[in-house]
């Protein structure tokens, strides 16, 4: 299969201008960006506001139509109606209807789907399990904070099982807990083989879930590619290992300056605050108590998921089992086997330090 | 058709918990109750009726056009504002079945809304004139006279174009016509002169009219003849005249006197045995009064032949639903507004749409006369240009004019299927199918994401 029947989304000097009531040129909003999304990734579109990321992301979902350029969503037209079938989209506001209790809007957007009606009820129910609504489920839209209206809109955007699933700012508006089940979500779907396009000026987010991503600017692409090999620095490194005595720090600096002839720097590294935030959460509310909010999400939907997706796990479970992350270690913990464990590890360091003549 | 479905039963549920419903109900029901307890009638029985009927279930219908003028505005307009609209089209939803969905939503509120106020003024109706409310005469003007559906047959016109004709010849071979007055204007104006003379009834004389039997045959119950006067007195005054009703050929001629005055309408029954026999019905009117003096009966309307065509709840519901086609086809035009412009531009469009369509008759004779000094300033002067436009938006309203079915049924008269048909194939199948056509097109090609939108 070619490069380009891999793709999802193809855009060739994609250009959009804005015209005013005369049909005058007003604002260059995109001008000339190409770019290729292929199956099974996750890519990013970032860029400061009024860079033209959002109105990429409507010309993808037809809501805004090219001024000049070449344009393919699923190999159609962005305009295609049965294309939309296969596709999933979050805006990056609640467009939902104020009236409709959740029930009811995933009811109505599952029909627009012609979904048979047990197949929209066992997808409904899935989907409140998911983004933690179920105990809302009779409230109407109007009345909800904003961060579940966004629940709400991330799960019609999924109610058809897309293909191609449309985020734009995924995250806005959620608590940590949900950015962070919005993300493994994401990471679930890509690995399901789903396409995902993002736009987000979050770029911790961003880092964590796209595989390539493209920065906007003025209209134009500033930088394209696989995150991995943009944000590498080739020019330096780091080692990471276990607080040390003061006085085996300064051999070892001493050490390090004689071989580069330059001072290094030297720091602490810090925990990653989300991961921080998520675990205080996490202990709180193993008492329990009653919250009018979202509740705690349970994975992902059982349709959404595979067999290598934490499937049936807890949202919190899967957060529990997560070790802390390879860059923030957490504290040794206080048990005999940890601290003989530490211990080695510091005599081996002592001895790479001090070789024994 | 389950997209289309599901984006009606959403409409309708945003309707409902919004409260609009509630509060379009409220005033509604309002408006039924509260009229006939502020308007006073004159009096009669019939009055009450048309007070009822005519004028507040009138008021009723001038409400639900208005707001739905403003819900099929706000449907696709104020749902593009909000951005609501951009969740429905990146699903695999067709401009049509969106615009489909919205006015079937319209629709169904309107039937609603409409089926209520007909219940609630039929059981005022019922309530206001039941047993022991009302004296004998007027229990019985009731049933035969109002709470019945009437088929309204005017007379075979009296044939004075040839005459007319000749008329108008003679004076232009005199020189005697003004120039600067269109020849078509004389010629009405020669014609109306003519059929006036011949609606006129000297002393002693009498007038002939000839009834063509209806479609559907002469039915086999008592009749009415319903007819106005004027005379050559200018004061108001009683005239007595001698009424002959029969078919052509056989059966019975029913005749009676009749002193009436030359103020208000005049009901005269006629039993059904005067249908007996073959051929045209001829009625007579002989002036019999004593004193001298011409009656005259206006050439338009001066004489009606009511015969029962069926009962009054039944036509009481054709009204209803003629009113309901009639608002579907308000409610095309508003979804179609809304979906081509933006929600004030919309609803301003759609106004003045409405308001066009219901000066017909306004527009009508602007378009046949005008003010004639200025039309008639040649071809290529204002006139002709004010005269072609009145013309041509008159060409455009003129299907979706009918008549007021409501003072049709507030006065017994009938409300035929042929006229529901009518407005349902030219309003709502024609005109709506290319309101359709344009606000989806416009939908197709309207950008829904637009930073002005």
């Amino acid at each position: 299969m070619s490069k380009t029947a891999q793709a999802v989304i193809e855009a060739r000097d994609l250009t959009k201008v804005f015209r005013d009531f005369w049909r005058r040129p007003k604002v260059r909003a995109v001008a000339g960006i190409s770019f290729e999304v292929r199956r099974g990734e996750v890519f990013g579109l970032l860029g400061p506001n009024g860079s033209g990321k959002s109105t990429t992301l409507k010309m993808i979902l037809g809501l805004l139509y090219p001024t000049s350029g070449f344009l393919r969503v699923l190999g159609c037209s962005p305009r295609d109606v049965q294309a939309k079938a296969h596709l999933g989209y979050l805006p990056e506001e609640s467009y939902l209807y104020p009236y409709l209790t959740p029930d009811e809007t995933l009811d109505f957007y599952g029909r627009l789907f012609d979904l048979p009606a047990r197949e929209r009820r066992q997808r409904r129910e899935q989907l409140l399990d998911m983004i933690g609504l179920r105990h809302a489920r009779r409230r109407t839209v109007g009345e909800f904070s904003k961060g579940m209206a966004r629940r709400l809109g991330l799960a019609q955007a999924l109610i058809n099982d897309p293909d191609l699933i449309v985020l734009d700012e995924p995250t806005a508006g959620l608590d940590p807990l949900g950015c962070r089940q919005v993300k493994d979500l994401i990471l679930t779907l890509a690995r399901r083989g789903k396409t995902v396009l993002l736009s987000s000026h979050l770029l911790a987010d961003v880092e964590n879930i796209c595989d390539r991503i493209a920065i906007l600017y003025n209209g134009r692409i500033q930088a394209l590619g696989p995150i991995r090999s943009l944000l590498e620095d080739t020019g330096r490194c780091r080692v990471t290992f276990p607080e040390l005595p003061a006085a085996d720090l300064r051999r070892l600096l001493e050490t390090v300056r004689s071989l580069l002839g330059a001072e290094p720097a030297v720091d602490h590294p810090r925990r990653d605050l989300e991961r921080f935030f998520l675990d205080v959460v996490a202990q709180a509310q193993r008492g329990a108590t009653e919250s009018s909010g979202a509740l705690p999400a349970h994975g992902v939907a059982d349709y959404l998921a595979t067999s290598t997706a934490p499937a049936g796990a807890t949202l919190l479970q899967t957060l529990a089992a997560a070790g802390p992350p390879p860059a923030a270690p957490a504290p040794p913990a206080p048990d005999a086997a940890a601290d003989e464990a530490a211990r080695q590890a510091d005599e081996k360091l002592r001895r790479f330090l001090n070789p024994e003549p | 058709m389950t997209t289309i479905i599901a984006i009606a039963l959403i409409a309708v549920r945003n309707a409902v918990r919004s409260r609009v419903v509630v509060l379009l109900l409220g005033m509604l029901l309002l408006t039924i109750i509260g009229i006939p307890l502020t308007v006073k009638s004159d009096g009669t029985v019939g009055g009450y009726v048309e007070i009822l009927v005519q004028y507040t279930l009138g008021g009723a219908e001038l409400l639900l056009a208005l707001a739905t003028i403003w819900a099929g505005v706000a449907a696709i307009s104020l749902e593009i504002q909000k951005k609501q609209i951009q969740l429905l089209v990146t699903k695999p939803v067709y401009r049509r079945q969106l615009w489909l969905g919205k006015w079937l939503g319209l629709l169904a509120i309107n039937t609603l809304a409409l089926a209520v106020c007909g219940g609630v003024t039929y059981g005022l109706l019922r309530w206001n004139t039941r047993p022991g409310r009302l004296s004998a005469p007027d229990r019985r003007t009731l049933n035969t006279e109002i709470l019945v559906a009437r088929q309204v047959i005017s007379p075979e016109p009296f044939a004075v174009e040839a005459q007319a004709r000749q008329i108008l010849e003679e004076r232009q071979a005199q020189g005697a016509l003004p120039t600067n007055v269109p020849m078509a204007i004389v010629y009405k104006a020669i014609r109306d002169g003519l059929l006036l003379e011949a609606h006129a009834v000297p002393p002693g004389n009498q007038l002939t009219w000839t009834f063509a039997p209806p479609a559907a045959g002469w039915p086999e119950h008592a009749f009415q003849l319903r007819y106005k006067i004027s005379s050559s007195w200018l004061a108001p005054s009683a005239i007595a005249g001698r009424w002959s009703v029969g078919r052509a050929t056989g059966g019975h001629r029913y005749e009676v006197t009749q002193t009436n005055t030359t103020l208000g309408v005049f009901t005269l029954n006629v039993p059904a045995t005067a249908l007996a026999g073959a051929g045209p019905l001829i009625v007579e009117y002989a002036n019999v009064h004593r004193q001298p003096v011409t009656v005259l009966f206006n050439p338009q309307n001066g004489l009606r032949l009511l015969l029962y065509a069926g009962p009054w709840e039944a036509n009481l519901a054709r009204a209803l639903l003629l009113i309901a086609l009639r608002l579907a086809f308000l409610a095309a035009l508003s979804v179609t507004a809304g979906s081509l412009f933006s929600m004030p531009v919309a609803a301003f469009v759609a106004l003045f749409s409405w308001f066009m369509i219901n000066a017909g008759a306004s527009l009508r004779a602007l378009s046949e006369y005008g003010n004639a000094p200025i039309l008639a300033s040649g071809p290529a002067g204002p006139g002709a240009v004010l005269r072609f436009f009145y013309q041509a938006v008159q060409w455009l309203i003129q299907p979706l004019q009918t008549e007021n079915a409501l003072a049709l049924v507030a006065t017994g008269q009938y409300v035929a299927w042929s006229l529901v048909a009518q407005v349902l194939v030219v309003q709502v199948v024609l005109c709506g199918g290319l309101l359709l056509l344009v606000g989806a097109g416009a939908l197709r090609r309207r950008e829904l994401a637009l930073p002005m939108n």
